[in-house]
């Protein structure tokens, strides 16, 4: 699986592999002899298939801000999980269950109230403590199953949400 | 160590037949292996893409670090079965490199009959999960299959090395500490549940991805309850609810990505220590191997020429070089890696069989390890020889063969007859890989031989009663032999039938060895030991 790179925001797939000379770059169905000798402070000297350029590069993170003939160039890292991470589409995010037994002691929201992940919809006391229920995505309120006061066992329904309704 | 001096005439008449003969069976090879890894049905293909699935040679490609090398095994597996509608038997298997790792791949494929279990695919998998477990080899599998090929359950069941040893290999390999995660890119069903289920780590593709001991048609047919896939075995229920499996993914490509990520955090293994140096090209052209092997299996050749285009610089440094001529024994490097070479340069004698027998135990003692070059008709036969005790010394070279604790690697170069294929590390003795080149043979005596022997025993039956054998009767018998024997004692044959781990170009014999013999190394060879040699 290459790795995916963004190049003024164009996307890139490539991989750095091993051959017995050093360093070749795979792009695009080609391998490419490359070479990055450091010359002090940002300043490097690359070799591509025998052309040497002299570049200064400055990372942060995942972004690399590269200054090649006179033009500035960032190229950001798309690690593949974060890449390839599907829609959470998932029904699962979208119902919200009772962690534990207990019993609802705040509901913070009402039908038909947009949200964002991350928001409070609920709190349960249970077992001493007090758990506060976030959404797991962004969505409308679409159906409270529970009312202050009112017991629950583990993975009872709490909340569901309408992930269509979110912008 | 000395250069080996060719004395090839690449001129001469027989050398461009032979390489002529053999460049076409070369080219046929790769056609071959070209339809079973590319070619399928339209229809098939539409299938996939409709179930919005990769086929699996795109789903090993996404696997696979990018510029490395994959020894796909048995590529050619199942070649000569069910009516060679199941290309590859339906599995893929072979070595890979993952995040910079070396790992036994097992991949269902799903675009032949919805990648279910014939009896060879079971055979092919249950021989990757072997490897994994004599080479300490982590595995990855990609599932996608239907399950067991039903009509045929007879012979993919109940038996020692049948599907159960899939399951018993899985967890034996965990047991070892070796890991193994499996992709469930499909339905997981009955047995085939088992092995997300064994392995230390398990993906999930949300939607085509299932897991389950019986499928909805079964649970239906069982209780009555009617129930979805994705409500029986989905992801969600095994990631959330079950805990059968271990990370949710979106997508295939996801699932892919998490799984490399999951690799990334084993451990690298600690390999065997055997002298190595830095590897050298052979000194002469490998190329030329197609002008050596005969283009007529009954032609006797120098393996010192072939020895000259496998091994590095083509130095060879030859043990006992005036005794036991039939059998050369010797050391060299390939790859880097320092290796003992038993190589067949006629049939074998006595003395030959005893001087392989002694360069085993050397190769033993300073952690060498072996690989058999076969070219062999069998022990010679006759008064004399049995005189000497040809039986015993056969015997000999087979107790060390055997025993063998160093890694064996065994090349069948062309023929394979009889009691040699033992002593010559055939697949009964576990060599670690077994690899055929494209023209050889393989059977207890050669066509002509096995045709002469059963004609002769009619012969003799007619003869007591005063009868005696037409021309034409006697072809009756020996044709119907010939043919059989010719048709069975084929590469194809045996690789169809998992007989080898797959037939390979000649040229490609140094490569294949190469990452045979890394792998090999990440089990410890343990000090060297035998049973009783009889003397």
């Amino acid at each position: 699986m290459l790795h995916a790179f963004l190049l003024d925001g164009e996307a890139h797939e490539l991989w750095l592999g091993r051959s017995r000379e050093g360093y070749c770059l795979h792009a695009g169905g080609r391998r490419i002899p490359v070479e990055l000798l450091e010359r002090g402070g940002h300043a490097h000297e690359l070799i591509i298939d025998g052309d040497r350029y002299h570049v200064l590069i400055a990372r942060r993170g995942d972004e690399v801000h590269v200054h090649l003939n006179g033009e500035s160039h960032l190229l950001r890292y798309v690690d593949n999980l974060k890449r390839f991470a599907g829609d959470p589409m998932d029904e699962g995010d979208a119902v919200t269950r009772a962690p534990m037994p207990g019993s609802i002691i705040a509901v913070s929201v009402e039908v038909g109230q947009r949200v964002r992940r991350g928001d409070a919809l609920m709190v349960i006391e249970s077992m001493k403590m007090e758990t506060t229920i976030n959404a797991a995505c962004d969505g409308a309120v679409q159906c409270l199953h529970v009312d202050v006061g009112q017991l629950i066992d583990k993975d009872a329904l709490l909340i569901t949400l309408d992930r269509s309704a979110s912008e | 160590m000395n250069r080996i001096e060719s004395a090839l005439n690449t001129r001469s008449a027989d050398f461009l037949a032979n390489r002529e003969h053999n460049l076409a069976l070369a080219a046929a090879l790769r056609q071959q292996q070209d339809a079973v890894r590319h070619q399928r049905p339209d229809r098939d293909m539409q299938r996939l893409a409709r179930q919005n699935k990769l086929f699996v040679r795109d789903r090993l490609r996404q696997l696979l670090d990018p510029g490395t090398p994959f020894l796909e095994l048995s590529t050619l597996a199942g070649n000569m079965e069910y009516d060679g509608e199941v290309p590859g038997a339906g599995v893929v298997t072979g070595i890979g490199i993952v995040s910079g790792r070396e790992v036994m791949v097992n991949a269902s494929d799903a675009s032949v009959k919805g990648g279910a279990w014939y009896p060879l695919s079971v055979k092919k998998i249950v021989r990757a999960t072997d490897i994994a477990v004599e080479n300490r080899l982590p595995m990855v599998h990609l599932c996608d299959s239907a399950g067991g090929f039903l009509p045929l359950q007879a012979e993919l069941f109940a038996d020692r090395h049948f599907a159960g040893r899939i399951f018993r290999n899985q967890s034996i390999l965990s047991k070892m500490g070796v890991p193994q995660v499996a992709i469930v890119l499909g339905h997981c069903t009955a047995g085939g549940a088992y092995v997300p289920a064994l392995s230390d780590y398990s993906v999930i593709v949300r939607g085509n991805g299932a897991i389950f001991l019986g499928g909805p048609p079964l649970v239906k047919a069982a209780t009555g309850e009617e129930v979805s896939a994705e409500d029986l075995g989905g992801c969600d229920v095994h990631t959330r609810l079950s805990g059968t499996a271990d990370y949710p993914a979106g997508n295939e490509y996801e699932a892919i990505a998490i799984a490399r990520d999951v690799v990334a955090q084993w451990q690298r293994p600690q390999k065997a220590q055997v002298e190595w140096q830095e590897p050298e090209a052979p000194y002469y052209d490998p190329r030329e191997l197609y002008g050596i092997v005969p283009r007529d299996i009954k032609v006797q050749f120098d393996m010192r020429e072939v020895i000259a285009r496998m091994v590095d610089a083509s130095r060879f440094h030859e043990y006992q070089p005036a005794y036991g001529p039939t059998l050369l024994c010797g050391f060299a490097h390939l790859w880097g890696y320092k290796v003992g070479i038993l190589a067949n340069n006629g049939v074998l004698f006595n003395d030959s069989a005893q001087k392989g027998c002694h360069f085993i135990a050397l190769c033993n003692q300073n952690r060498t390890p072996l690989i058999f070059l076969q070219n062999i008709t069998g022990f010679m036969v006759g008064r004399d020889y049995e005189r000497r005790g040809i039986t015993k010394d056969g015997a000999k070279m087979i107790m060390a063969v055997a025993g063998s604790e160093v890694p064996k690697f065994t090349v069948v170069c062309n023929g394979s007859f009889g009691a040699g294929n033992y002593g010559m590390s055939g697949r009964a003795f576990d060599p670690r890989f077994l690899f055929m080149w494209p023209q050889s043979q393989i059977s207890v005596m050669g066509a002509e031989q096995a045709a002469n022997v059963l004609a002769d025993v009619k012969l003799r039956q007619l003869a007591r009663d005063g009868e005696k054998l037409s021309p034409e009767q006697l072809a009756a018998i020996r044709d119907p032999v010939l043919e059989d024997y010719r048709r069975q004692s084929s590469a194809l044959y045996s690789t169809s039938r998992l007989w080898d781990d797959g037939i390979i170009d000649p040229t490609d014999t140094r490569n294949a060895l190469g990452i045979a013999l890394s792998a090999a190394l990440n089990q410890p060879i343990a000090p060297p030991s035998y049973g009783v040699f009889r003397i």
